[in-house]
Protein backbone atom coordinates (compact mmCIF):
# COMPACT_ATOMS: atom_id res chain seq x y z
CA UNK A 1 0.00 0.00 0.00
CA UNK A 2 2.77 2.41 1.49
CA UNK A 3 4.71 1.46 -2.25
CA UNK A 4 1.91 2.27 -4.36
CA UNK A 5 1.47 5.78 -2.74
CA UNK A 6 4.82 6.58 -2.96
CA UNK A 7 4.95 5.83 -6.57
CA UNK A 8 2.58 8.05 -7.55
CA UNK A 9 3.63 10.60 -5.34
CA UNK A 10 6.88 10.32 -6.74
CA UNK A 11 5.15 11.04 -10.07
CA UNK A 12 3.55 14.11 -8.42
CA UNK A 13 6.95 15.29 -7.58
CA UNK A 14 8.57 14.85 -10.36
CA UNK A 15 5.64 16.67 -12.41
CA UNK A 16 5.76 19.65 -10.10
CA UNK A 17 9.35 19.57 -10.07
CA UNK A 18 9.50 19.91 -14.17
CA UNK A 19 6.76 22.45 -14.24
CA UNK A 20 8.43 24.91 -12.02
CA UNK A 21 11.99 24.29 -13.84
CA UNK A 22 10.02 26.04 -16.43
CA UNK A 23 8.06 28.51 -14.60
CA UNK A 24 11.92 29.42 -13.27
CA UNK A 25 13.54 29.49 -17.06
CA UNK A 26 10.07 31.36 -18.22
CA UNK A 27 10.69 34.24 -14.93
CA UNK A 28 14.55 34.03 -15.92
CA UNK A 29 13.68 34.87 -19.52
CA UNK A 30 11.69 38.08 -18.44
CA UNK A 31 13.64 38.91 -15.83
CA UNK A 32 16.75 39.30 -18.08
CA UNK A 33 14.87 41.45 -20.52
CA UNK A 34 13.60 43.38 -17.64
CA UNK A 35 16.87 44.22 -16.08
CA UNK A 36 18.60 44.91 -19.10
CA UNK A 37 15.93 48.27 -19.62
CA UNK A 38 15.91 48.87 -15.66
CA UNK A 39 19.82 49.61 -16.37
CA UNK A 40 19.26 51.53 -19.63
CA UNK A 41 17.09 53.69 -18.49
CA UNK A 42 18.23 54.25 -15.25
CA UNK A 43 21.69 55.68 -16.22
CA UNK A 44 19.29 57.78 -18.74
CA UNK A 45 17.37 59.05 -16.03
CA UNK A 46 20.33 59.45 -13.17
CA UNK A 47 21.92 61.77 -15.86
CA UNK A 48 19.01 64.11 -16.43
CA UNK A 49 17.67 63.84 -12.56
CA UNK A 50 21.39 65.26 -11.65
CA UNK A 51 21.26 67.92 -14.11
CA UNK A 52 17.67 68.72 -13.22
CA UNK A 53 18.30 69.04 -9.42
CA UNK A 54 21.43 70.93 -10.23
CA UNK A 55 19.63 73.58 -11.56
CA UNK A 56 16.67 73.31 -9.20
CA UNK A 57 18.98 74.16 -6.31
CA UNK A 58 20.63 76.79 -8.41
CA UNK A 59 17.57 78.15 -9.31
CA UNK A 60 16.45 78.03 -5.55
CA UNK A 61 19.23 79.48 -4.21
CA UNK A 62 18.48 82.78 -6.82
CA UNK A 63 15.43 83.21 -4.28
CA UNK A 64 14.68 83.61 -1.24
CA UNK A 65 13.02 79.86 -0.13
CA UNK A 66 9.87 81.25 0.83
CA UNK A 67 9.57 82.46 -2.39
CA UNK A 68 10.42 79.45 -3.76
CA UNK A 69 7.78 78.11 -1.50
CA UNK A 70 5.23 80.50 -2.60
CA UNK A 71 5.73 80.31 -6.09
CA UNK A 72 5.10 76.26 -5.93
CA UNK A 73 2.66 76.19 -3.59
CA UNK A 74 -0.15 75.89 -5.76
CA UNK A 75 0.73 73.31 -8.82
CA UNK A 76 -1.16 74.02 -11.86
CA UNK A 77 -0.30 70.46 -13.51
CA UNK A 78 -2.14 67.31 -12.69
CA UNK A 79 -0.89 64.00 -12.95
CA UNK A 80 -3.15 61.35 -12.92
CA UNK A 81 -1.34 57.68 -12.13
CA UNK A 82 -3.65 54.58 -12.86
CA UNK A 83 -2.05 51.07 -11.56
CA UNK A 84 -3.11 47.83 -13.21
CA UNK A 85 -1.38 44.73 -12.35
CA UNK A 86 0.17 42.10 -15.01
CA UNK A 87 0.29 38.41 -13.80
CA UNK A 88 3.93 37.16 -15.20
CA UNK A 89 4.14 33.64 -14.09
CA UNK A 90 1.70 34.54 -11.36
CA UNK A 91 3.93 37.00 -10.01
CA UNK A 92 1.74 39.91 -9.93
CA UNK A 93 3.40 43.14 -11.91
CA UNK A 94 2.24 46.48 -11.61
CA UNK A 95 1.28 48.78 -15.14
CA UNK A 96 1.45 52.20 -14.39
CA UNK A 97 -0.21 54.24 -16.49
CA UNK A 98 0.87 57.78 -16.33
CA UNK A 99 -1.00 60.78 -17.73
CA UNK A 100 -0.70 64.63 -17.23
CA UNK A 101 -2.74 67.94 -18.04
CA UNK A 102 -2.22 71.66 -17.69
CA UNK A 103 1.28 73.82 -17.78
CA UNK A 104 4.16 73.41 -14.95
CA UNK A 105 4.79 76.87 -14.41
CA UNK A 106 2.06 78.11 -12.33
CA UNK A 107 4.25 81.07 -11.17
CA UNK A 108 4.94 84.90 -12.03
CA UNK A 109 7.62 85.20 -14.02
CA UNK A 110 8.60 88.17 -12.60
CA UNK A 111 9.26 86.81 -8.81
CA UNK A 112 10.61 83.99 -10.07
CA UNK A 113 14.61 82.64 -11.35
CA UNK A 114 14.97 81.56 -15.04
CA UNK A 115 16.63 78.57 -13.87
CA UNK A 116 13.32 77.23 -12.71
CA UNK A 117 11.57 76.91 -15.48
CA UNK A 118 14.89 75.22 -16.60
CA UNK A 119 14.79 72.59 -14.15
CA UNK A 120 10.80 72.56 -13.83
CA UNK A 121 10.83 71.51 -17.78
CA UNK A 122 13.76 68.98 -17.40
CA UNK A 123 11.88 67.78 -14.49
CA UNK A 124 8.22 67.24 -16.54
CA UNK A 125 9.97 65.70 -19.15
CA UNK A 126 11.98 63.13 -17.09
CA UNK A 127 8.76 62.62 -15.25
CA UNK A 128 7.60 59.90 -18.03
CA UNK A 129 10.70 58.38 -17.61
CA UNK A 130 10.75 58.31 -13.63
CA UNK A 131 7.48 56.17 -14.01
CA UNK A 132 8.47 53.82 -16.54
CA UNK A 133 11.59 53.04 -14.21
CA UNK A 134 10.18 52.70 -11.30
CA UNK A 135 7.51 50.07 -13.10
CA UNK A 136 10.43 48.13 -14.39
CA UNK A 137 12.53 48.82 -11.28
CA UNK A 138 9.90 47.31 -9.13
CA UNK A 139 8.68 44.84 -11.38
CA UNK A 140 12.23 43.00 -11.52
CA UNK A 141 12.48 43.45 -7.67
CA UNK A 142 9.30 41.19 -7.06
CA UNK A 143 10.11 39.00 -10.19
CA UNK A 144 14.01 38.71 -8.10
CA UNK A 145 12.35 37.39 -4.60
CA UNK A 146 9.58 34.91 -7.04
CA UNK A 147 13.23 33.40 -8.85
CA UNK A 148 14.64 33.08 -5.48
CA UNK A 149 11.44 31.55 -4.04
CA UNK A 150 11.18 29.15 -7.31
CA UNK A 151 14.36 28.03 -7.34
CA UNK A 152 14.78 26.92 -4.26
CA UNK A 153 12.17 25.18 -4.59
CA UNK A 154 13.38 23.27 -7.75
CA UNK A 155 16.06 22.29 -5.88
CA UNK A 156 14.73 21.38 -3.01
CA UNK A 157 12.54 19.21 -4.77
CA UNK A 158 15.29 17.97 -7.34
CA UNK A 159 18.23 17.05 -4.32
CA UNK A 160 15.77 16.23 -1.73
CA UNK A 161 12.45 14.84 -2.48
CA UNK A 162 12.94 13.02 -5.10
CA UNK A 163 16.06 11.38 -4.14
CA UNK A 164 14.76 10.37 -0.82
CA UNK A 165 11.29 8.98 -2.23
CA UNK A 166 13.51 7.02 -4.72
CA UNK A 167 15.13 5.47 -1.65
CA UNK A 168 12.08 4.54 0.24
CA UNK A 169 10.50 2.89 -2.52
CA UNK A 170 13.61 1.00 -3.24
CA UNK A 171 13.87 0.44 0.03
CA UNK A 172 10.27 -0.84 0.21
CA UNK A 173 10.49 -2.69 -2.82
CA UNK A 174 13.56 -4.77 -2.21
CA UNK A 175 11.84 -5.79 1.34
CA UNK A 176 8.75 -6.72 -0.46
CA UNK A 177 11.17 -8.69 -2.88
CA UNK A 178 13.13 -10.24 0.15
CA UNK A 179 9.55 -11.47 1.68
CA UNK A 180 8.22 -12.83 -1.19
CA UNK A 181 11.65 -14.78 -1.49
CA UNK A 182 11.80 -16.23 1.96
CA UNK A 183 7.86 -17.00 1.84
CA UNK A 184 8.70 -19.35 -1.34
CA UNK A 185 11.71 -21.04 1.05
CA UNK A 186 9.75 -21.68 3.59
CA UNK A 187 7.34 -23.16 1.31
CA UNK A 188 9.48 -25.28 -0.39
CA UNK A 189 11.36 -26.42 2.39
CA UNK A 190 7.94 -27.74 3.55
CA UNK A 191 6.68 -29.36 0.60
CA UNK A 192 10.14 -31.33 1.06
CA UNK A 193 9.63 -32.07 4.29
CA UNK A 194 6.24 -33.65 3.49
CA UNK A 195 7.41 -35.40 0.27
CA UNK A 196 10.46 -36.99 2.58
CA UNK B 1 -8.27 52.79 -10.01
CA UNK B 2 -5.91 56.11 -9.55
CA UNK B 3 -3.05 56.73 -7.37
CA UNK B 4 -0.81 59.20 -6.66
CA UNK B 5 3.07 59.78 -6.61
CA UNK B 6 5.07 60.34 -3.66
CA UNK B 7 8.69 61.97 -3.22
CA UNK B 8 10.86 62.22 -0.19
CA UNK B 9 13.60 64.34 -0.43
CA UNK B 10 15.01 67.86 1.20
CA UNK B 11 12.91 70.61 0.94
CA UNK B 12 15.17 72.44 -1.53
CA UNK B 13 15.53 69.63 -4.34
CA UNK B 14 11.99 68.24 -3.95
CA UNK B 15 10.04 71.45 -4.21
CA UNK B 16 10.34 71.20 -7.94
CA UNK B 17 8.26 67.89 -8.64
CA UNK B 18 5.43 69.55 -6.07
CA UNK B 19 4.69 71.87 -9.79
CA UNK B 20 3.83 68.53 -11.50
CA UNK B 21 1.54 67.78 -9.54
CA UNK B 22 3.64 65.04 -7.54
CA UNK B 23 2.55 64.91 -3.65
CA UNK B 24 5.86 66.16 -2.15
CA UNK B 25 6.61 65.48 1.29
CA UNK B 26 9.84 67.41 2.48
CA UNK B 27 12.22 66.17 4.95
CA UNK B 28 14.55 67.87 7.31
CA UNK B 29 15.23 64.94 9.88
CA UNK B 30 14.68 61.41 10.17
CA UNK B 31 11.44 61.56 12.39
CA UNK B 32 9.96 63.53 9.67
CA UNK B 33 11.14 60.67 7.00
CA UNK B 34 9.66 58.34 9.31
CA UNK B 35 6.21 59.92 9.64
CA UNK B 36 6.57 60.75 5.59
CA UNK B 37 6.83 56.87 5.06
CA UNK B 38 4.20 56.13 7.72
CA UNK B 39 1.82 58.91 5.67
CA UNK B 40 2.47 56.85 2.73
CA UNK B 41 2.20 53.46 3.69
CA UNK B 42 -1.53 54.34 4.35
CA UNK B 43 -2.05 56.53 1.34
CA UNK B 44 -2.99 55.97 -2.14
CA UNK B 45 0.47 55.94 -3.65
CA UNK B 46 1.92 54.24 -6.87
CA UNK B 47 5.13 55.43 -7.00
CA UNK B 48 7.38 56.80 -4.29
CA UNK B 49 10.48 58.72 -5.57
CA UNK B 50 13.22 58.69 -3.33
CA UNK B 51 16.50 60.53 -3.43
CA UNK B 52 19.50 58.84 -2.36
CA UNK B 53 21.10 60.53 0.91
CA UNK B 54 17.16 59.96 2.14
CA UNK B 55 17.04 56.17 0.74
CA UNK B 56 20.10 55.89 2.98
CA UNK B 57 18.99 57.35 6.37
CA UNK B 58 15.40 55.74 5.94
CA UNK B 59 16.21 52.40 4.40
CA UNK B 60 14.33 50.36 7.21
CA UNK B 61 11.44 51.94 6.21
CA UNK B 62 12.06 51.48 2.55
CA UNK B 63 12.76 47.91 2.66
CA UNK B 64 9.70 47.53 4.20
CA UNK B 65 7.88 49.35 1.41
CA UNK B 66 9.97 47.32 -1.01
CA UNK B 67 8.03 43.84 -0.62
CA UNK B 68 4.73 45.13 -1.40
CA UNK B 69 3.21 45.60 -4.86
CA UNK B 70 2.54 49.26 -4.19
CA UNK B 71 3.93 51.37 -4.12
CA UNK B 72 7.02 51.19 -6.43
CA UNK B 73 9.75 52.69 -4.41
CA UNK B 74 12.49 54.59 -6.70
CA UNK B 75 15.76 56.02 -5.84
CA UNK B 76 16.92 59.08 -8.00
CA UNK B 77 19.53 60.86 -7.32
CA UNK B 78 19.93 64.29 -5.19
CA UNK B 79 20.73 67.19 -5.71
CA UNK B 80 24.74 66.12 -5.32
CA UNK B 81 24.60 64.40 -8.05
CA UNK B 82 24.29 60.21 -8.50
CA UNK B 83 26.45 58.12 -5.53
CA UNK B 84 24.95 55.02 -7.70
CA UNK B 85 22.92 53.77 -5.33
CA UNK B 86 20.13 52.87 -7.81
CA UNK B 87 22.52 51.15 -9.68
CA UNK B 88 23.60 49.26 -6.42
CA UNK B 89 20.37 48.30 -5.45
CA UNK B 90 19.82 46.94 -9.27
CA UNK B 91 23.25 45.01 -9.02
CA UNK B 92 21.95 43.42 -5.71
CA UNK B 93 18.23 42.35 -7.68
CA UNK B 94 20.34 40.50 -10.02
CA UNK B 95 22.21 38.75 -7.51
CA UNK B 96 19.32 37.76 -5.69
CA UNK B 97 17.77 36.44 -8.88
CA UNK B 98 20.60 34.98 -10.71
CA UNK B 99 23.25 34.27 -7.93
CA UNK B 100 25.89 35.97 -9.35
CA UNK B 101 25.77 39.71 -10.41
CA UNK B 102 26.18 39.15 -14.64
CA UNK B 103 25.47 42.52 -15.76
CA UNK B 104 27.48 45.00 -14.13
CA UNK B 105 30.50 42.57 -13.96
CA UNK B 106 32.01 43.29 -17.50
CA UNK B 107 32.26 47.10 -16.80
Amino acid sequence: MELIRLKSKLKVAERGHKLLKEKRDGLMKEFMGIIREARDLRNKVEERMAEGFRAFVFAAADMRFEVTEEALAVPSRKTRLEVDTKNVMSVQVPQFNYSEEGNPVCYALATTSSGLDTSLNIFAESLAEIVRLAQIEHSARLMAVEIEKTRRRVNALEYVFVPEMRRNIKYISNKLDEQERSALVGLMVMKENMSS
Amino acid sequence: MEYSIAIIGSPTAILGFKALGVTAFPVASAEEGRAAVEKIRSGKYGILLITEDWAEELSQEINELKSGTLPAVTVLPSQSGSTGAGEKELRSIVERAVGSDILFSNE
